[in-house]
């Protein structure tokens, strides 16, 4: 009985604690007060869940100091089984830290965007410090446009 | 002395334990320095005959305007091959702090603003400047056709040095810019370019030859390694407590990266105008400035067009986001080449550290550009955490 009641217990504490967690997965603008996981974020909605954007293919590791590309593919918030050929993405990297000015001194490079057969390929991809990255991308299709933010772990040496 | 011979080094305390892993992982990765990477742009980079022959263009004061000067006069070896000026001076003073040659065969980028891509093409540019050596491409390819030594030195490793005797056709004083060099036919430019560039190739090759360490960091951080703690000694217990400090809570970590102490890259840390001084647009000016250059790593005189440098062009960041930044300076060697930023303003490294620990009082002022907050990343630091790490950046000059 005891024992019943702390597992109970436990699983309450565990989905109380992953409250938070699958709303920031919506809604992945980290708040820059707590200390954020380092983790590769595989896929986030836009800010507006108009969007899920997915990572289909990134180095792992991320080289250091290193060009390198990702893939990426964009689905439809309201329905993630459809995916969006005719997107358009921008993107935009930086440290937690660059959030408040955009990044604006953030990847000492300007990425390359190529989209082809629904396959979003951005080239040019550059993180020269330690520490998990966030990568911001602006997508825009069907009138609507949204901003999903991957984080990005830096990285191998 | 005894008792440490009977118990050996293993009975002593291990410097590992007094690390975070971070921390520790930190530490490793800034040692050793590996020899310096290969630079495709130049086949001659390490010829041991371009090396020399590079030795004698680095001093040769001939090639200048007034005679007087070479690349010698503000890299002097008693000065960690800076100058020890505030700001350089050469036939005029500039607006930039001499940086450093030793180390610089890791850089990317050459100058504080990165207008040049190869150590190559950076050391041609002092000659052409008034403010530097003054002269001009012309009158040093003639020049080093009329001397014996240094043709059949430039012979041996290039092929047949030009014939640049015409004077209808090879003026005495021609560069870029001015008149006579515009009146020159391009082929006769090309033939003055590709000499000059072949110049500069053989400078590169003199100053990889110069070493950045190793350092007495460098033989503590192998004692780390292999858990020696009485190696662990090449530094000091306050240079201890600086490794920390700067691998750590203090963040330095962040652009002072790697073996060379320097993410390569550029940044805007907020450094307020002084009085008089000029705003200097950095890094924004750099990138038009790399891209123009003839001899870039994918122009005509490159050894290697489609390599690295080929992605470092086209991947270059937008100007707009970089004005007011400058090169992140590696901190190998530091104690040995003050003074301290772009444009010479700290005469110590405890002023250099008193800004960064003021914070944001600090950039109080006119600034260029938009200030990072990367440097908000460092913490208050008090005295005693100041002069530790400044016990530690003592330790990185090499062979102390």
């Amino acid at each position: 009985m005891h024992r019943a009641r702390s597992a109970l217990l436990l699983v309450a504490l565990i989905l109380f604690a992953s409250v938070p967690a699958v709303a920031q997965m919506g809604d992945m603008k980290m708040p820059m007060d707590k200390p954020a996981s380092t983790a590769l974020t595989r896929q986030a909605y836009t800010t507006n869940r108009a969007f899920l954007v997915k990572i289909v293919s990134i180095p792992n590791p991320i080289p250091y100091e290193k060009y390198f590309k990702l893939g990426l593919e964009v689905y439809d918030g309201g329905d993630p089984s459809k995916k969006i050929s005719d997107a358009q993405v921008k993107v935009a990297a930086g440290m937690r830290h660059g959030m408040s000015s955009g990044f604006m001194h953030g990847m000492q490079s300007t990425p390359k965007v190529d989209v082809q057969n629904g396959v979003v390929t951005v080239s040019g991809m550059y993180f020269h410090m330690q520490g998990p990255w966030t990568l911001a991308t602006t997508v825009t299709s069907g009138g609507k446009e949204g901003v999903a933010y991957l984080q990005l772990p830096c990285c191998a040496q | 002395m005894l008792l440490s011979a009977l118990v050996g080094n293993a009975a002593l305390p291990d410097d590992r334990s007094t690390y975070s892993r971070d921390e520790l992982a930190a530490i490793l990765r800034h040692s050793p320095l590996p020899p310096p990477p290969a630079d495709p742009t130049n086949r001659f980079a390490d010829s041991p005959r371009a090396a020399a022959l590079g030795r004698v263009l680095f001093s040769e004061k001939n090639l200048s305007a007034n005679g007087a000067i070479s690349c010698a006069s503000c890299h002097q070896a008693s000065h960690g091959f800076a100058d020890g000026r505030a700001l350089a001076k050469g036939l005029a003073v500039g607006s930039r702090h001499t940086p450093t040659i030793l180390g610089a065969a890791y850089n990317h980028w050459y100058f504080w603003d990165g207008r040049t891509d190869s150590q190559w093409s950076q050391a041609l540019q002092p000659f052409e400047n008034p403010l530097e050596i003054g002269s001009d491409r012309t009158f040093i390819v003639r020049s080093v056709a009329r001397n014996d030594e240094l043709r059949k030195a430039y012979q041996a490793l290039f092929g047949a040095f030009p014939s640049v005797d015409d004077r209808a056709r090879f003026p005495a004083h021609a560069r870029p810019g001015s008149h006579a060099w515009g009146a020159m036919r391009a082929e006769d430019r090309d033939t003055i370019d590709r000499a000059y560039s072949n110049l500069g190739k053989a400078i590169e090759a003199y100053e990889r030859t110069l070493p950045a360490g190793p350092a007495p960091f460098d033989r503590y951080v192998a004692a780390l390694r292999a858990g020696d703690a009485a190696g662990e000694s090449a530094i000091s217990p306050a240079a201890k407590r600086g490794v920390k400090l700067f691998a750590g809570a203090a963040n330095c970590e962040l652009c002072h990266s790697g073996p060379t102490f320097s993410d390569g890259q550029f940044h805007n840390i907020g450094l307020p105008l002084l009085p008089g001084e000029k705003a200097d647009p950095g890094r924004a000016r750099g990138i038009a400035l790399v891209r123009a250059d003839r001899f870039n790593g994918i122009g005509p005189f490159s050894d290697d067009p489609a390599g690295a440098a080929k992605d470092r062009l086209e991947f270059l960041p937008s100007p707009a986001t970089q004005v007011g930044a400058f090169k992140t300076p590696s901190l190998r060697n530091v104690a040995a080449i003050a003074p301290y930023m772009h444009d010479g303003r700290f005469a110590t490294l405890g002023g250099v550290l008193d800004f960064y620990a003021k914070g944001k009082a600090a950039s109080r002022g006119r600034l260029v550009g938009v200030r990072e907050t990367t440097v908000d990343l460092v913490p208050h630091l008090s005295s005693r955490q100041k002069a530790d790490l400044i016990a530690f950046l003592r330790t990185l000059t090499r062979g102390n």
